[in-house]
């Protein structure tokens, strides 16, 4: 499905180029109640595909932007960044045109950092396909993001330890994910996610995965998020092993699965309910 | 009584007064009013699953708590505290610590958790055993436990790696004690597991004392989901 294999995927190989380097930026302006591109810059090896999208408001389907990276994957050195802006009013999702994923590092820490805002009456949604942490892989990540008055924020992180059909054991490697999320300015959500050493070992915890190999972490921010709780705990009860929770402004899910297929099963129907509308088609890809 | 008293942390050796230790037992006992007696982290949605069954599933729970989890969390945002609030020097960085501590909490229940116990540590303290130079509206709102704990004992000069390792000790025991009503198990069991994690204990402590807050948060996921699923827990003894 999607994760086919391709010739830069078999256990151990690391592709070819290293230390690769990627920027991306862009940000979307509503016009006359309609968003469209207002800036938009690429290097490297970032690169941003706008496809032509369709929402359920007839008026402003918002800008879709899809992430590539023209590398085909991570490994020590990596180096990419990504910001983003949504205008007041605006509306932008962002996605990955594929999993990202983390390949053995002979030395050093991929790099990952995301800067995101969203102002007064925006929607923003960071929806980017799962990561893949292959074993030996290491990845140093961030998400920051800046709301401004009412603007509406969701985001999804999926991680995956290894290639779980392959039956690929993960006995090394480094992860590390941290998020905070400001809303005019004071800080209303961190996460602060890692898992290093012999993962395997440390996910089989029972406390930690329970030897499972998949997590993600949902959040909406936005006013009334709260009011959607009842609405995601109806779809996560077909997971057992995922939960939510809600104070004011705020819906937090975390989902822990057996593989990817049984993540998917809940994390698409649970980012439908919450975006209000349907996922970006490179998810189903 | 022989005084002065020395703890040893790692390879290091601190010298404690006999009145820092009166205050860090009297502070980190089950019997000082912060209601922990109330709170299992989650811990008794685990045990109605059957994720802890005994006394080896007990163990090994906390074992990812201290390692990967809240507890070694919480241990890192003690530590800061005190450096931020040491030689009277509480301010700004302390807000900013406890702001990033409230919201690192995966969930009402686990906000509710550090808050209500921060909150009421803060006024039985500051009732109780006042300290120099207090602050008083330098977190006016909610305080996390960890950062109240670390406020008082830098305000009254205690040294972090008693009180760090005090409170780290008092987050495993409040868990047992916990366990032990869940499970159930025997009063001598919570102490075996008690003594079974006496080195993570210190382990975990020694760690948190020396590390950034780059290094917070882990990989306990499983803990946060049973926190937000304690929360429709149909019957229920605890409060997160």
């Amino acid at each position: 499905m999607y994760d086919g294999t391709s010739p830069s995927d078999r256990p151990g190989e690391t592709p070819s180029l290293q230390r690769a380097r990627g920027r991306a930026r862009i940000a979307v302006r509503a016009d006359g109640g309609v968003t469209r591109l207002a800036d938009l810059y690429q290097d490297g090896c970032a690169k941003l595909r706008l496809p032509k999208v369709y929402g359920p408001s007839a008026t402003d389907p918002g800008v879709e932007a899809v992430l590539l990276n023209t590398a085909g994957g991570l490994t020590g050195g990596d180096d990419y960044g990504t910001e983003a802006l949504a205008g007041p009013g605006a509306a932008l999702t962002l996605t990955t045109q594929a999993c990202e994923r983390v390949y053995r590092a002979s030395s050093g820490t991929a790099r990952v950092e995301t800067r995101l805002s969203a102002d007064a009456g925006a929607r923003l949604h960071w929806l980017p396909q799962e990561t893949i942490l292959f074993d030996g892989g290491r990845l140093d990540r961030s998400l920051d993001v800046d709301l401004t008055g009412d603007a509406a924020f969701l985001a999804v992180e999926a991680l995956v330890l290894g290639r779980v059909a392959s039956g690929e054991t993960v006995t090394g490697g480094a992860f590390t994910d941290s998020w905070r999320i400001r809303r005019d300015g004071r800080l209303i959500f961190a996460d602060a996610a890692r898992i290093g050493g012999d993962i395997d070992a440390v996910a089989a915890g029972p406390a930690t995965l329970a030897g499972m190999k998949t997590v993600a972490t949902v959040v909406l921010a936005a006013p009334g998020a709260e009011d959607g709780l009842a609405d995601a705990r109806a779809v996560l009860d077909a997971l057992p092993t995922a939960g939510a929770s809600a104070m004011p402004g705020l819906l937090i899910c975390r989902l822990v699965a057996a593989d990817d297929r049984a993540l998917r099963a809940v994390l698409v129907p649970l980012l439908n309910l919450l975006a209000g509308r349907a996922l970006p088609r490179v998810w189903h890809l | 009584m022989i005084m002065p008293m020395t703890i040893i942390m790692g390879m290091e050796a601190i010298p404690m007064d006999s009145g820092s230790l009166y205050r860090l037992l009297a502070w980190l006992s089950p019997g000082y009013p912060v209601g922990a007696f109330a709170y299992s982290h989650g811990l008794e949605w685990a045990v109605e699953t059957g994720a802890v069954a005994d006394r080896a599933g007990l163990e090994r729970w906390l074992r990812d708590l201290l390692a990967h989890g809240g507890a070694w969390s919480d241990a890192v945002l003690f530590a800061r505290s005190h450096d931020a609030a040491a030689g009277g020097g509480a301010g700004a960085a302390l807000a900013e610590i406890n702001d990033l501590a409230v919201a690192l909490c995966p969930s009402s229940e686990r906000r509710l958790e550090t808050t209500a116990q921060g909150n009421a540590f803060l006024l039985a303290t500051r009732a109780s055993w006042p300290w120099d130079d207090d602050d008083t509206d330098l977190i006016p709102g909610d305080c996390a436990y960890p950062v109240a704990v670390a406020w008082a004992a830098a305000g009254h000069g205690l040294p972090l790696g008693p009180a760090l390792h005090a409170y780290v000790h008092a987050v495993a025991a409040n868990l047992i004690s916990a366990g032990v009503r869940l499970i159930p198990l025997g009063q001598t069991d919570g102490q075996r597991v008690l003594a079974a994690l006496e080195d993570a204990v210190a382990q975990t402590a020694a760690a948190a004392q020396v590390a950034d807050l780059a290094a917070l948060g882990g990989c306990a996921f499983l803990s946060d989901v049973a926190a937000m699923r304690h929360e429709t827990q149909y019957t229920r003894l605890f409060r997160s």
